[in-house]
């Protein structure tokens, strides 16, 4: 498979679908967030190639092969950093939780409504302590913020119009967690924080990156092992990177 | 299938007896669930119907219910097919293969698991439902709710009062069969008593005539979906329409209301929730052996008696 690519993705090539500028976006919540906010690029990937109704918006697994897949192409100016193309997004930054706390999600078979309803042989003892109708009340991390903000380095119109139908964000949006109320975006001019940031003088890491020797005279970062591009779980992005902290 | 744009359906539920959704105990009192809520700057903790209860008792389980008195599957379910309709599924083998030619006949005959989404033997299906969580109409939620209404609806000002205004407390008994009366005819006197069953249970309600604000959203459907979630919801309102515990001693009673926004199909016509539920039905009368078929294929029978399969 041929990789995707929109021209006026790369930086410094002329023409193309938009006009590429540095962008704050956030995200305003109008319900608690659950779990951990989730990286600006893999949420563009994800709603596109849903969009384009492609296979793998759902169905890749860690098990298929990257190469196995068209990658889409999104509207997210592209870095090369240390041999690998990551997009120009910092990571998810949210604010210090107004209120934190733990939620609990059961689910239990209802074994005296569906009694009944099986087939006479099928009515056994069944074991829900373990195994596939195993009960659970699993604990849920909740966290009460107002936004999540990106910065990125994109196509307003573009970005704009993948996120319009980005309903909410974080674990558990199907049972109301992390409400998208509106996106905004904002221009914030020729200061560029998708990567890097100034601060006092120096600059410290704003994205997950490759490890590598661009990380010099860089602060800010725990030298770890993950993906620092979409899909960011599967394990052929796997390698040495550096996380923000 | 006619596709729609993203429809949001918003709720609101008027208690009619005490509502008894609960987060646990404190000593010998159940506690009703609540959540943080940032209130004029101050964090107060505030009644909540968890997404999960309202997406199970008022879509999940009265979709499936009447899933399977249309399809006459009273008494045919394997145990599998059973934890799939009602629960969603769960994942019990390997996944490196996904079957798409099962994935889209399900999406085709099942909209209401199309919508809620749900685990195969060896694959997960995601599905288009957000549930809103139940938030209670008061004045800690004043914001929220002036957000997440349209601009044409608002919540009357006099509905807006403090949170503490619309919990109260219940306490009941639990009998013991050695104190009535009769209890020497009824009581084998070889039966030694060991204790008493007598019990005084209470705990905190949200009382009746407060309202919650919630809402589904429907994300890239066709009318079948929201077919079949008004369909859930007209059942779950035939089946006495609760939520929470204590449904068998009257409480968790809901009336519920609800307004459609961005209701119009492919075409721009104004979808009529009569018209779509009726719709829904159809389609589930008219595809009742292709969805029994289905089932079977999905969840066959394990070990003995693999033969008998739904007829």
């Amino acid at each position: 498979m041929v990789e995707l690519r929109v021209p006026a993705q790369r930086e410094g090539e002329a023409g193309g679908i938009g006009v590429i500028k540095n962008w704050k976006v956030t995200a305003w919540l109008s319900s608690p967030l659950a779990g951990e906010p989730p990286a600006l690029d893999a949420i563009l990937e994800w709603e596109l190639s849903k969009r384009l109704g492609m296979k793998h918006h759902n169905k890749l697994t860690r098990n298929v092969p990257l190469s196995d897949i068209q990658r889409v192409p999104i509207p997210l100016a592209k870095r090369t950093i240390s041999g690998h193309d990551v997009y120009a997004c910092s990571n998810p930054i949210i604010p210090e939780p107004t209120a934190e706390w733990v939620d609990h999600m059961a689910r239990r078979i209802d074994t005296d409504l569906i009694a009944l309803l099986l087939a006479p042989n099928q009515r056994k003892s069944l074991l829900v302590a373990s195994g596939p109708y195993k009960m659970l009340y699993r604990p849920l991390r909740i966290r009460l913020v107002d936004r999540v903000v990106w910065f990125a380095r994109g196509d307003k119109t573009e970005i704009r119009k993948l996120l319009k139908s980005v309903n909410a964000l974080g674990s558990h949006r199907g049972i109301g967690y992390g409400l998208v109320e509106r996106w905004e975006l904002e221009e914030t001019g020729e200061d560029d924080y998708s990567i890097f940031a100034d601060c006092q003088g120096k600059p410290v890491l704003m994205k997950t990156i490759p490890f590598g020797h661009s990380l010099q005279n860089v602060g800010g970062y725990k030298h770890s092992f993950g993906g620092a591009f979409p899909p960011y779980w599967h394990p052929e992005t796997y390698m040495e990177i550096a996380i923000p902290c | 299938m006619q596709l729609v744009k993203t429809c949001h359906i918003h709720c609101f539920s008027e208690a009619l007896s005490p509502i008894t959704h609960m987060m646990g105990t404190s000593g010998n009192e159940a506690i009703i669930n609540r959540e943080s809520v940032l209130s004029r700057g101050v964090i107060r903790q505030v009644p909540v119907l968890s997404g999960n209860a309202i997406r199970h008792k008022m879509v999940r389980e009265p979709g499936a219910l009447h899933l399977v008195k249309a399809c006459s599957l009273d008494g045919k379910l394997n145990i599998d097919q059973a934890n799939y309709l009602f629960n969603g599924g769960s994942l019990t083998e390997s996944s490196t293969t996904e079957n798409l030619a099962r994935i889209a006949e399900m999406q085709e005959l099942l909209p209401l698991i199309r919508l809620l989404g749900g685990s195969l033997r060896n694959q997960v299906i995601g599905g288009s439902l957000i549930v809103e969580r139940g938030i209670l109409v008061c004045e800690e939620n004043r914001e929220t709710i002036i957000k997440l209404l349209p601009d044409e609806y608002s919540v009357p000002e006099t509905a807006f009062r403090p949170c503490e205004d619309f919990i109260d407390q219940y306490q009941y008994t639990r009998g013991d069969a050695q104190k009535r009366a009769d209890a020497k005819n009824l009581i084998s006197e070889e039966v030694q008593p060991d204790g008493t069953n007598l019990m005084i249970y209470n705990g905190q309600t949200v009382i009746p005539g407060a309202v919650f604000y919630h809402g589904f959203i429907l994300q890239n459907i066709s009318p079948l979906e929201i077919g079949a979630l008004l369909n859930a919801l007209n059942e779950w309102d035939a089946l006495g329409g609760t939520i929470g515990g204590q449904a068998r001693i009257g409480h968790g009673q809901l009336n519920l209301s609800f307004f459609m926004e961005d209701a119009e199909d492919h075409y721009g016509s104004e979808i009529v929730p009569r018209e779509i539920v009726a719709t829904y039905r159809q389609h589930v009368d008219a595809n009742k052996e292709k969805i029994i078929a289905w089932l079977n294929s999905a969840f066959p029978r394990k070990g003995k008696g693999k033969q008998e399969e739904l007829a």
